[in-house]
């Protein structure tokens, strides 16, 4: 029992607060509220952040977007599961990844990020070996060898271009000025972008080339079901919810 | 000894908690709050019984009052009376907490794990953890500041580098462009 007193006794010592005069706690007060607005104040109307010259349009297309994804590609996803087992859908994403090898090499490499372009090159030499051309990774299940995520636009932003004001595209989704510019360049250094029919490969015709890039598009859906309709429940209000976390998330993607 | 024991522990229940301590307490406490969950799962124990057992742990240490004023922001805190300020408080705080609890079935073996402390200011902690899963890692970072008392309590989370905070107050400033304050609590009250 004296334990307990004592110890109690000793807590209390430790949190007395000393009886300061009441303006010296007000001004401190409103220091610490003037840090917080201060670390906070990126959404506040002079921020330029909320120049959004698109603002009508990308909530409507924020809203077209909604409406195809939960009615349409949803459900197809959901099918598309049913039919194939995991490993194939899995094995199916893992080869087009392994095929934006190079996109994430060159944007690696842009960004000083030697180690990270090594990582990426002996993920592809083991992946496009061992694991069937890309069909299992090997380098992430065996080697625990993560994939270094870069796309074109964390690039730009590497070099110190804003993000512009913000555009929602149609099916893809949430983007900006300088993303759309890294979404082009990417689409031109990823093979996927090249596939079409040349007589001499599988496809038949450019119908098919068109079947195979959607595919790949409900594959993914396929493997991550429901995690926009759990997204989508954080929010009040769609709009500025999906754009503020988009332009959290690049800016934490260009900041790694 | 058996009263030693007891003396501390009824000791760290009574504060939130003290710098030197944040990341033990941290660790220790996520690592009940998995433990609650996986034996809730193994159990079928309902999500409101398991909901209150995890806030139970984390209410010391969440400042909700703190959020929710930092979640409509400085301007608008000033401009809205008393009553407004804690009908928005009650309904901040409930979203807050049925937002985690509808999280709570999403849980299928991740570890959890405290990795640092990292002080960014003589008054600011960043507490750095990694949700793990079997292909994907999300870093989680919970934001301490100290209090008048001395003691440290969090004002924010961050999951993958998003603020909830700022997606509320991106949020509350768009809506407040259109609207008055208390269709925002109407709002914010058909939702949570």
């Amino acid at each position: 029992m004296k334990f307990l007193f004592f110890i109690l006794f000793s807590f209390a010592c430790t949190y007395a607060t000393p009886i300061s005069n009441k303006s010296h706690k007000n001004t401190e007060q409103v220091q610490m509220m003037d840090d917080f607005n201060s670390e906070f104040a990126s959404t506040d109307k002079n921020d330029k952040n909320e120049i959004d010259p698109l603002s009508g349009y990308n909530r409507v297309m924020t809203n077209v977007n909604d409406y195809f994804y939960l009615n349409i590609l949803d459900p197809v996803a959901r099918g598309y599961k049913v039919i194939l087992p995991k490993p194939i859908r899995k094995g199916v994403n893992n080869i087009l990844d392994n095929l934006a090898y190079p996109l994430r090499l060159l944007n690696n490499l842009l960004q000083f990020k030697f180690k990270n372009s090594y990582t990426e090159t002996q993920r592809f030499i083991l992946n496009s070996t061992i694991g069937l051309a890309g069909f299992m990774d090997v380098a992430n299940d065996k080697f625990h060898i993560k994939q270094k995520q870069e796309d074109f636009g964390q690039t730009l932003g590497f070099y110190g271009i804003g993000g512009g004001f913000y555009i929602v595209w149609p099916l893809l989704g949430p983007s900006n000025l300088r993303d759309t510019a890294g979404l082009i360049t990417d689409g031109l250094i990823n093979p996927m972008t090249y596939m079409k029919n040349r007589g001499y490969n599988l496809l038949n015709s450019n119908f098919e080339s068109v079947a195979v890039k959607s595919t790949n598009i409900i594959n993914f859906s396929s493997l991550h079901v429901g995690e926009y309709e759990r997204l989508k429940k954080d929010a009040i209000d769609l709009y500025p919810f999906l754009k503020n976390i988009y332009e959290q998330r690049r800016k934490k993607q260009i900041s790694e | 000894m058996r009263y030693l024991i007891i003396g501390l522990m009824l000791v760290a229940n009574l504060f939130a908690v003290q710098e030197d301590k944040i990341q033990i307490f941290m660790s220790q406490n996520i690592n009940n709050v998995v433990k609650i969950i996986k034996n809730g799962k193994e159990n079928n124990i309902s999500k409101d019984i398991l909901s209150q057992k995890i806030f139970k742990i984390f209410d010391p240490v969440f400042d909700y009052k703190l959020m929710a004023r930092l979640a409509v922001g400085g301007r608008v805190w000033r401009s809205i009376n008393q009553s407004q300020r804690e009908e928005f408080t009650t309904l901040f705080t409930k979203r807050l907490k049925s937002s985690y609890k509808s999280k709570l079935d999403m849980y299928n073996g991740q570890t959890i794990t405290v990795d640092s402390i990292k002080k960014i200011k003589a008054n600011r902690i960043l507490l750095l953890s990694e949700l793990s899963g079997k292909k994907q890692k999300y870093d989680i970072t919970y934001k301490f500041y100290k209090a008048k008392n001395a003691q440290w309590y969090i004002y924010d989370v961050n999951i993958l580098g998003v603020s909830i905070i700022q997606t509320y107050r991106a949020q509350f400033s768009d809506e407040l462009k259109k609207s008055s304050f208390n269709e925002l609590l109407k709002k914010l009250y058909k939702k949570s």
